[in-house]
């Protein structure tokens, strides 16, 4: 017989048969509760401690029993509330936390301590009280909430400030699908009230672009049948701006009356999409207008029949002319060029070691943009390669000097570029025929951009003007034509 | 030929635009331009009489189809040549007009308007 049997003697019953299934009874109880018992009498001392309630708090039954509850797993901040509890029932009959599930905290042997959810409740046998609890360690469940409270937190803080909107819709009662549920972020990302969406005072398809309003309610209905779809659209936020976004649906549910769904502002990847659509079709562009006049040259010369040396030569300069100016534009990304960075590279790609006289720049800080930059490359490939032949490059002594500055103010700013040889010997003389360098150096600039030039063979050397207005030197075809194409660029 | 046929030519690029002029002009054709806006195409085509034009789409910050709505209208034939694709025209009428793309051969040239501007040589 255990010491736990004594006060199931109390209850009354005499025969001993009784006695003993009782005994049985409270064994079978007290080892097989999944929860720990303890048993505490009117004084406050452990009267009985089970299996778990040794496993929860580390001592050993016998380590227990006979020792104050209260010093042995009460907190110590708590042990005067529980002795004056107890003494306060035992006077008045009044116990608050009788009969019902609180949670408080343990010791453990170890001095940890363990949430636990209690239950006390008393029986009194004559003039004896005894109390019995049962306590159910929440260490598990408290941290399994902990982790549950710590993803809520996450999920709170991605619908509150996640670059993605979530949303929740439902199929109505007359068959249409309604907003139910929408991430509060809406209106951080696209500017939209996620309160009025939900009421209803919003329509979602009253901001979705008219153009891209029937494909969009086309897919809409289309999810509901194929289980998941993507789609790519423009809506108008409240500020009237224009937004590309992406959307992606799901139907959930058992019985598929739900619809999960995603979106997300792609105005930025668009606009690098578009302008890498752009600079790819302005290269292509390029690329054949150059493969263009390659070809025309190659046909002059067959034509021609003249196959001789100086002509093939100089179909070479021609293409290396190009190149030189192609390289220039795309060490830079094709974005805009600085003049004298353009003068420079032309310069070193062909003067190198046959540099006999020398070439000065001087101008201020001017961007060309590229397709100006091709105009005015090809204008100094063909200065400088002229006056390597027959100008002030030619001889050791000679002088190039270059200079650009701005005229004028507003919308009538002109670049204007001066080309001064100066050789001092002075014998140089005007070209006998106007060959196709020449035609490059009186004709490219005001063809290709408005501009105006002269072009005067003094006998100290050429002397070179050109006015370009400033605008022409700053116009990015390629955005403008990127524009052009937005209005169908769409996917 | 008695009476060459005058071809308009509307290029951006000088290079290209004096290219096609001297073999136009080899081919016995009289040229008009070439001009690289549609502003002096349409100065020149209100001067002078035009048998047929030869577009490049895009001028910069604009494009031929002034031009070529224009040519349509008075019945001139005409036939794009562009570095772009198809897709350069938004005038759903001009997708169906004959497109070339750059680099073009003087044979393919000289085909092009054999086919599409002077039909006498073509019969």
């Amino acid at each position: 017989m255990t010491e736990g049997g004594s006060f199931f003697r109390s209850r009354g019953r005499q025969d001993a048969d009784h006695v003993m299934n009782d005994v049985r009874l409270a064994e079978a109880v007290y080892h097989c509760l999944l929860d720990a018992m303890i048993v505490m009498d009117q004084e406050g001392f452990v009267q009985e401690f089970n299996p778990r309630a040794e496993e929860m708090f580390g001592y050993s039954r016998s380590e227990a029993l006979g020792q104050e509850l209260a010093a042995l797993i009460v907190p110590e901040e708590m042990r005067e509330a529980h002795r004056q509890g107890l003494s306060h029932y035992l006077k008045s009959g009044e116990g608050p936390v009788l009969g019902k599930r609180i949670e408080i905290e343990g010791v453990h042997k170890d001095g940890n301590r363990i949430p636990i959810e209690l239950a006390i409740s008393a029986r009194t046998f004559g003039d004896e009280h005894v109390f019995v609890a049962t306590l159910r360690d929440l260490t598990n469940e408290k941290a399994k909430q902990a982790e549950l409270d710590q993803v809520r937190r996450y999920l709170d803080n991605i619908m509150e400030y996640g670059p993605t909107i979530f949303y929740v819709v439902r199929i109505s009662s007359s068959g249409d699908g309604k907003v139910s549920w929408i991430s509060p972020n809406l209106i951080e990302i696209l500017d939209v009230d996620a309160e009025g969406l939900i009421r209803g005072t919003i329509k979602w398809q009253d901001r979705v672009h008219p153009a891209d309003l029937p494909d969009v309610l086309e897919r809409w209905q289309a999810c509901w049948s194929e289980g998941f779809n993507q789609l790519e659209y423009r809506i108008y936020d409240q500020s009237g701006q224009l937004r590309w976004v992406r959307e992606s649906r799901r139907v959930v549910g058992a019985d598929e009356s739900e619809i999960i769904g995603s979106i997300e502002d792609i105005t930025e990847s668009r606009k690098s999409e578009r302008r890498e659509r752009v600079l790819q079709m302005e290269l292509d562009h390029r690329v054949k207008n150059n493969l263009q006049v390659i070809l025309g040259e190659c046909e002059k010369v067959v034509l021609s029949g003249d196959l001789d040396r100086a002509r093939i030569a100089s179909l070479a300069t021609r293409i290396r002319s190009m190149a030189i100016v192609h390289q220039a534009l795309a060490d830079g990304s094709w974005s805009p060029i600085e003049m004298s960075e353009l003068i420079k590279k032309c310069e070193m790609a062909l003067i190198q070691s046959e540099r006999k006289g020398t070439l000065e720049c001087k101008g201020p800080a001017v961007k060309i943009t590229v397709d100006a930059g091709m105009t005015l490359g090809a204008v100094f490939n063909e200065l400088i390669h002229n006056s390597m032949i027959n100008g002030a490059l030619s001889v050791q002594d000679g002088l190039v000097e270059v200079k650009w500055w701005l005229e004028g103010e507003d919308e009538s700013t002109c670049l204007v570029i001066e080309w001064m040889e100066r050789v001092p010997s002075g014998n140089i003389c005007p070209p006998e025929h106007k060959g196709f360098g020449f035609s490059v150096l009186e004709s490219m600039i005001p063809y290709e951009l408005a501009g105006e030039v002269a072009l005067d063979f003094r006998s100290e050397g050429l002397v070179f003007n050109a006015r370009i207005p400033l605008d022409q030197c700053r116009r990015d075809m390629g955005r403008v034509r990127g524009q052009i194409r937005d209005g169908h660029g769409r996917k | 030929m008695t009476n060459p046929l005058r071809i308009l030519i509307v290029e951006d690029a000088f290079l290209i635009g004096m290219d096609l002029k001297m073999s136009l002009e080899q081919m016995g054709y009289k040229v008009l331009g070439p001009v690289p806006s549609p502003a002096r195409a349409m100065t020149l085509l209100k001067s002078d009489s035009c048998d047929g034009a030869i577009l490049d789409i895009s001028l910069g910050r604009e494009t031929s189809e002034p031009v070529a709505d224009y040519l349509s209208e008075h019945g001139v034939p005409f036939f794009f040549l562009t570095g772009y694709g198809s897709s350069s025209i938004s005038d759903p009428n001009l997708k169906e007009k004959p497109l070339y793309h750059k680099p073009m051969n003087r044979e393919s040239l000289a085909e092009a308007v054999r086919l599409h501007i002077d039909h006498n040589q073509a019969a």
